[in-house]
């Protein structure tokens, strides 16, 4: 009997080792490539389609995707097809004259015939709208990006998910954006 | 200036026909050099949260665990655990939003054990193997005191009503199904579904789909009546914890020191943990049984084989949760013609000039690794069913009221039932005399 | 015990609990109301919006409307605001007041003590053995359900990929215009060559078109493909090859804008270019910038408008494929006005893939899609630099400038050498393997002393290379050095290009001469056939039989099997 229990007990110990030690290959194994650093979502502007879904799909209520503006890349076109619904009426920033449905995007004469375009972010909902009409004959100089102030760094971005070009990725926390014409 | 107006206005015309993705570098308008002092204003980037914050998530885990151990065995305090989970509730519930979380951190690994590409962060792998060591030596304190889905569940437990072992039994298959097929999905690199169904993160965020605010919300219903129904039916990082915790050093017991069979901490367990003394079978049944046990035994590796070949089965289908998979599907059928239009993805693909071959040859490698991944996927369920089968044949013998090593989550709301409990507190007087209070 | 107090502090904890319910109920309620509003009111207005916005487009002048537009964008806004302030309050509130009721409860609940055992689990041993066997069979049940669920959802089978390359066959037909590399080449031997129109004479069949078009046709399979137009109706016309008689024909309805005109002239008409085929659909472009893909069946595919061309005699230039790519030369305007572009459309979809700047002036040249050394480049001529473009990217490779003006014959590429001509000045002939401005370095030769071609593009054997002016004359330039061999006038006009099939070479003239000669170090005509009516586009060929535009009909000319 007494045999037994101690047998019993040699078995249970065996197990044990033998379950920190799987524990710990598993681990050990992950870790052999794993990286001090965490990663973060972030869009690639030259992948982005401009669809649409970061501004609905995010799990915050106001999406944490933006858009930001490169200046440098800019035309200050006095048509901003980013800023101007197609066929605008008058060049003005009449409501009924601007694509942004929030009015995110401020205009301002700066000299002739140049005008900055600057986004106002509390106001814009990621929906790529300017995007879309930048890219297509502007410079591109309005993009996407994940704004990491708002981002809640999932671990399963839900927006990645719902992203029909696989313009997600994951970047180092060190380098959080994907700016265009910018080395990364 | 009149005519380069309608020039730009025929352009933007253009755009609403040539619906066109954001084209490579094309720098349609040159940037201009201005004459006055205009200074070019720089493009904000808001940092992510500081990487250094993360050793503040792993302190505030390895604290967590350790204070679980000192709450669960050393102060046998059900308040004190219970303050911990509400700690542990706000700091990594709704301070960290639930995101890092140990039962997601299943997928990271699973994910870097598969794909060589995929790196991933140590913090996701400390969460993950942490509470693991600590249960091969404490049991499941991580679910009783610092998981913040559970503390959620606990916190709402106010009508605990009994599972029939029968039921929860069967009930408790589908957290391995759970495992197996977030292991599956995540190791092949196409979902996360654990992160991605986890009922409560909306509550911790504050806001999400509807969908699964009201899936959250229904599993919350239920357990104000059903102790902890994720952990117990579903959680997949709990089936781990299950079976490291059968070994672990040091296990939950409901008396401090003996058990006098009062029947008072019976029905305490709100989670079905507490074993029952075991009574003498009738006669005949241990002679069944025990045959019972051997056909069964014999009957394992049908039961697998069964599994291996339904995983094998469901891989097709299973594969097209995977992205690339879905996206070479809709290819295929819109160039043969059978389903109309095209959708964001597709259209995607075709302006990115990538080839349609290479599209068919990912997929076809994916598939490949879904259909070994569903063989592993049926084999493993199958498995565990057999293997549940020849355990529940197995006739074990108890004497004491006991917690379930694999059930037991260390809440320690048992202990308050022992009355050996209160003559070790110095509750009550008398030594003997406890077991009629 | 002081029992009166226990109970009165699970008496407040219980009322305590009552109010939170009840003002988390309040909250949620008042969340779901404003959400489902949401849900239902937000888009509607949108679409209010998008409608007001579209009727005040037509009538700039009404600012009674512009001023609802106004009202009606900044109401929407701040709707939004609004709801996004009321959810995030809304879920805080929800939450405390949530916790504060489970609190309470828990609290109420405490206070009871421990309570005694309610419910345990028969301790007997029948007890326990039934509780088992039932377990196990639950158990069983519970395997039988997990196979089922996946035997069903395993059912769909899942899809075997083909990719279907037509590239192969495409090679080997006549798709586009000039054939697949825009050479004017043909790869059979046996093809008809001699005919009588008038009596029907080696004519297979003859079949009227429509509408005038000066685009040649393009062949796959059974069908032939043309495409015809005037600034009131631009058509695609489908042929069957076998019997001539029309397939389909589909009206292309164009996207120009209002009060946007486009007058090419007479000469080149809506329809020049010639359309491409790739196995799947067939894509015409025409002068007013539309870009449409019929499949087979005559089914419209995609439409695409690539902006009112700025050409002075009328965009002309044909389509070109590469692969799944639809390659358009969009040469407009001036060489300094930014205008011109290489498109390359996705044929499924009509997306975008890629598309270049051109730094180039109008042209009527059309893009040839030619295999150097294994690679794919896609060579352009226009007004004042020659490029050619990796074809599955893009990328220029390399550019020989070419100052001349109104640029109508294309390139072509033979046996290493790309040709380049400058209307009325001189044919150059360029060495493969060049990268960025070749100018300098890869021009193998130059003649200015012949009777350069305005129109009508080259075609080379890989031994002599073979130029035909408008008004007639022929002449064969010495392959390597770029010296004259002879030179012939045919006294005759010609708009289209001449060919090569079976070592002869094929050319048709403007009042529908259809001249054979023998290519080599003489000229010797071998025969001259008339087709009947005036003709300005190329023929297309195909085993033993060729296909050509006359001005009113389409002919098959061929031997009856």
């Amino acid at each position: 009997m007494k045999d037994n229990m101690s047998r019993r007990r040699f078995l249970r110990e065996c197990c044990w080792g033998g379950a920190l030690g799987a524990v710990g290959l598993a681990a050990g194994f992950a870790a052999s490539k794993a990286a001090g650093k965490d990663f973060v979502w972030q869009i690639d502007p030259f992948k982005c389609i401009s669809c649409g879904n970061c501004a609905t799909y995010c799990v915050l209520e106001e999406s944490a995707v933006k858009c930001v503006h490169k200046h440098a890349m800019c035309g200050y076109c006095k048509l901003c097809t980013g800023y101007y619904e197609p066929e605008p009426v008058a060049l003005d920033t009449a409501a009924e004259n601007q694509l942004c449905p929030t009015g995110a995007i401020g205009r301002k004469y700066v000299e002739h015939p140049y005008y900055k375009y600057s986004i106002d972010e509390k106001l814009c909902n990621g929906c790529a709208k300017c995007v879309k009409g930048c890219s297509a004959f502007g410079n591109g100089s309005l993009f996407l990006q994940v704004r990491h102030d708002r981002c809640l760094n999932c671990n399963e971005c839900s927006i990645a998910v719902a992203c029909p070009s696989v313009a997600f990725v994951r970047v180092g926390v060190d380098k959080p954006y994907l700016i265009k014409g910018q080395a990364h | 200036m009149i005519r380069r107006l309608t020039g730009f206005a025929s352009i933007a015309f253009a755009v609403v026909v040539f619906a066109c993705p954001a084209l490579l570098g094309a720098v349609n308008v040159p940037p201009p050099e201005f004459e006055g002092d205009y200074v070019l204003p720089k493009t904000e980037v808001p940092g992510p949260r500081e990487n250094l914050l993360e050793y503040v998530d792993v302190s505030v885990l390895v604290l967590a665990l350790s204070l679980s151990v000192y709450f669960v065995y050393h102060k046998r305090c059900r308040k004190g655990v219970f303050l911990l989970m509400m700690v542990s509730l706000v700091y990594f519930g709704f301070y960290r939003k639930g995101c890092i979380c140990s039962i997601g951190a299943i997928g990271n690994v699973s994910l870097s054990l598969f794909e060589n590409g995929y790196v991933i962060p140590f913090l996701a792998l400390l969460f993950f193997v942490l509470p693991l060591v600590f249960t091969l030596f404490f049991g499941r304190t991580f679910c009783g005191c610092v998981c913040p889905l559970g503390a959620l569940q606990d916190l709402v437990l106010l009508r605990p009503m009994k599972v029939a072992r029968p039921v929860e039994s069967v009930l408790r298959l589908l957290a391995y199904v759970y495992l197996g097929a977030a292991v599956w999905f995540a190791a092949t690199g196409s979902a996360f579904i654990i992160c991605r169904y986890d009922p409560f993160i909306g509550f911790f965020r504050r806001s999400g789909s509807i969908n699964m605010i009201v899936f959250g919300a229904c599993f919350l219903l239920v357990g104000v009546f059903v102790g902890r129904p994720y952990c117990r039916f579903l959680c997949p990082y709990g089936v781990i914890l299950r079976q490291l915790s059968r070994l672990s050093k040091r296990k939950v017991t409901i008396t401090p020191d003996e058990c006098v069979k009062c029947r008072l901490c019976e029905g305490s367990c709100p989670f079905g943990a507490i074993e029952t003394p075991t009574a003498e079978w009738p006669g005949e049944t241990y002679r069944v049984n025990k045959k019972l046990l051997g056909v069964l035994i014999l009957l394992l590796p049908v039961i697998a084989a069964v599994g291996v070949w339904a995983g094998g089965f469901v891989s097709g289908s299973a594969s097209r949760v995977d992205a690339r998979v879905r996206l070479a599907d809709r290819i295929f059928m819109e160039d043969a013609g059978t389903v109309e239009g095209t959708i964001d993805a597709s259209l995607a693909f075709r302006a990115s000039g990538a080839k349609v071959e290479d599209l068919y040859s990912d997929a076809d490698a994916i598939k490949a690794k879904f259909k070994t991944g569903g063989f592993f996927f049926g084999g493993f369920v199958a498995l565990v069913i057999g293997l549940k089968l020849i355990l529940l044949s197995i006739r074990f013998k108890r004497e004491d009221y006991i917690a379930s090593r694999a059930g037991c989550l260390a809440c320690g709301r048992c202990y308050s039932y022992c009355p050996r409990e209160h003559v070790r507190l110095g509750n009550v007087a008398s030594a003997n005399g406890g077991g009629d209070l | 015990m002081d029992g009166i107090t226990l109970e009165m502090k699970r008496t407040t904890a219980i009322r305590v609990a009552v109010i939170a319910g009840v003002f988390s109920l309040i909250v949620a309620g008042f969340m779901f109301v404003n959400y489902s509003r949401r849900l239902s009111v937000e888009p509607g207005m949108e679409k209010q919006l998008e409608d007001m916005k579209n009727v005040f487009r037509d009538h700039p002048d009404n600012q009674k409307l512009a001023g609802e537009i106004r009202q009606f964008d900044l109401e929407i806004r701040n709707r939004r605001m609004r709801w996004l302030a009321f959810s995030g309050k809304g879920a805080v509130l929800l939450l405390c007041g949530l916790g504060v009721f489970v609190g309470c409860l828990k609290y109420a609940g405490g206070l009871g003590g421990v309570k005694p055992v309610v419910e345990g689990e028969t301790t007997d041993g029948v007890g326990q053995e039934r509780r088992t066997i039932l377990s196990r069979r639950f158990v069983w049940g519970g395997f039988a359900v997990l196979l089922l669920l996946g035997v069903l959802i395993g059912f769909k089978p899942s899809v075997e990929y083909v990719a279907e390359d037509t590239w192969e066959q495409f090679l080997a037909g006549w798709p586009t215009f000039r054939g697949p590399d825009g050479s004017g080449v043909s790869k059979h031997k046996d093809v008809s060559l001699e005919f009588d129109g008038e009596s029907g004479t080696g004519v297979l069949w003859k079949s009227p078109v429509p509408m005038d078009g000066m685009n040649s046709p393009v062949l796959w399979g059974d069908f032939v493909f043309l495409s015809g137009g005037d600034e009131k109706k631009l058509q695609v016309y489908c042929y069957d090859a076998k019997t001539g008689k029309p397939v389909w024909t589909r009206d292309v309805e164009s996207m120009l804008p209002e009060g946007a005109e486009v007058e090419p002239m007479e000469d080149t008409g809506f329809s020049a270019p010639t359309l491409a085929v790739d196995g799947k659909r067939v894509y015409a472009i025409f002068a007013t910038g539309d870009v449409v893909a019929f499949d087979f069946s005559g089914k419209k595919v995609w439409a695409k408008f690539l902006g009112v061309p700025d050409s002075v005699y009328g965009y002309a230039s044909s389509l070109a494929m590469y692969k799944k790519l639809l390659i358009i030369q969009y040469d407009q305007g001036a060489d300094d006005d930014n205008l011109s572009k290489l498109y390359a459309l996705d044929g499924f979809s009509g997306q975008p893939v890629w598309q270049i700047n051109r730094p180039v002036a109008n042209s009527w040249t059309s893009p040839v899609v030619v295999d150097v050394e294994g690679k794919s480049q896609i060579i352009t001529c226009a007004k004042p630099f020659a490029i050619s473009y990796d074809a599955g990217t893009g990328a220029e490779l390399w550019r020989v400038e070419c100052e001349a003006e109104d640029i109508a014959p294309s390139s072509v590429y033979a046996g290493g050498l790309v040709f380049v001509i400058k209307p009325n000045d001189e044919v150059m002939a360029i060495k493969r393997g060049g990268r960025g401005d070749v100018t300098k370095s890869h021009i193998a030769w130059k003649n200015d002393e012949v009777d350069v071609p305005d129109i009508c593009s080259p075609v080379s054997d890989g031994e002599f290379l073979y130029i035909l002016s408008s008004d007639g004359v022929l002449t064969c330039i010495d392959f390597k050095g770029g010296k004259v061999v002879w030179d012939k006038d045919l006294d005759e006009m010609f708009q289209s290009s001449p060919s090569i099939v079976g070592g002869k070479l094929v050319m048709i003239s403007e009042k529908g001469n259809l001249i054979v000669a023998e290519t080599g170090l003489n000229y010797k005509e071998i025969s001259r056939s008339k087709l009947g009516e005036r003709c300005f586009a190329s023929p297309a060929f195909a085993d033993g039989r060729m296909y050509i535009r006359g001005n009113k009909n389409l002919y098959c000319i061929g031997k009856k099997d």
